[in-house]
């Protein structure tokens, strides 16, 4: 009796374990701002991972087309006319522990190109993103602010 | 729900290009919707696909280690609502899974006006293999809208594939 009741009781706290994680990693969920200001970009959880993607465009249309801005630097010729409001740069985040989510990527589209990305959470309201090609020392850090403020 | 609407259909053709052959995987009526209001920007709508590639290879005859490859062939869309795709002004599809990186798969823009139905044009270079080895696959579409809305948005998608399997 006393071993089921042990039992019991370490599943329990693997479940709260479990559901506590997953709570863990939802903070990141929101609307948050790059530090140049020219986007905002909705994180969201597909499945178990989180998704990152472009809701608002300081400057929407391409100075040289007059239209909302496309994709065009992507190499896959068919999915250049991806529009960039709406697209998805940061792809395929699993939260790891503490305040890092990584195994990510962010896509810059102003070159086409993709890079690997860790994100970390200073605080409920800042994040650090990181891109890298390959180890994360060579990389650079940006600072993004999330835009709806929650309590420290 | 999800057995009723998602009516997988299995065409095995002969065609056959040395020892690979080729079967179209088609889903249809899967559905997508998003619960209003809805704001202006892209909006995500998603579908989890739990199907076993195993099970339609194994219909057609074959074992899921004759794997080699699956391509998107076509997506189509279909509004329920009566204002149609009036109010969206681009719509993408893409794929995601838990150990896969998420994929662009087809792109509609911009969408012409006063349709129901719509077209996406296909990636052809879109690597959708390592999906159909996961358990579970995220069909996600962003529906970019031009101006808020109050009501809902509800649609259904035909998703056609074809898988190559080695003889």
């Amino acid at each position: 009796m006393k071993n089921l009741f042990l039992l019991l009781f370490s599943l329990s706290l693997f479940a709260n374990s479990e559901v506590s994680a997953q709570d863990a990693g939802d903070r990141i969920i929101g609307i948050w701002e790059p530090s140049n200001g020219k986007a905002r970009v909705k994180i969201e959880k597909i499945g178990t991972r989180y998704y990152g993607k472009i809701v608002w465009l300081k400057e929407p249309n391409d100075p040289e087309t007059g239209k909302p801005k496309v994709d065009k630097n992507n190499p896959d010729e068919k999915l250049q006319n991806v529009p960039i409001k709406g697209y998805r740069l940061l792809k395929d985040f699993a939260f790891k522990s503490g305040d890092e989510w990584d195994g990510g990527t962010i896509y810059d589209p102003e070159n086409g190109s993709t890079y690997d990305c860790v994100i970390t959470m200073k605080d409920n309201n800042t994040l650090d993103i990181r891109g890298f090609i390959g180890i994360s020392a060579f990389g650079r850090t940006d600072v993004w602010k999330r835009l709806q403020t929650q309590k420290k | 729900m999800r057995q009723i609407i998602l009516l997988l259909a299995i065409s095995a053709f002969f065609a056959s290009c040395g020892t690979d052959q080729k079967i179209t995987y088609t889903l249809k009526d899967v559905p997508f919707s998003a619960d209003g209001p809805l704001f202006e920007g892209p909006n995500t709508m998603q579908y989890e696909l739990s199907q076993s590639i195993e099970d339609t290879l194994k219909k057609a005859g074959f074992t899921a280690e004759q794997l080699d490859k699956v391509q998107l062939k076509s997506v189509s869309f279909e509004s329920l609502d009566s204002v149609g795709f009036g109010a969206f002004n681009s719509l993408a599809f893409q794929l995601a899974a838990e150990n896969t990186p998420m994929v662009n798969a087809a792109i509609i823009n911009p969408i012409p006006a006063n349709t129901k139905q719509i077209a996406l044009a296909v990636s052809e270079e879109a690597e959708l293999t390592d999906f159909f080895k996961q358990k579970k696959i995220f069909l996600v579409t962003d529906a970019n809208l031009t101006k808020d809305q109050e009501e809902s948005a509800q649609f259904k998608a035909n998703i056609v594939f074809e898988i190559t399997v080695s003889k």
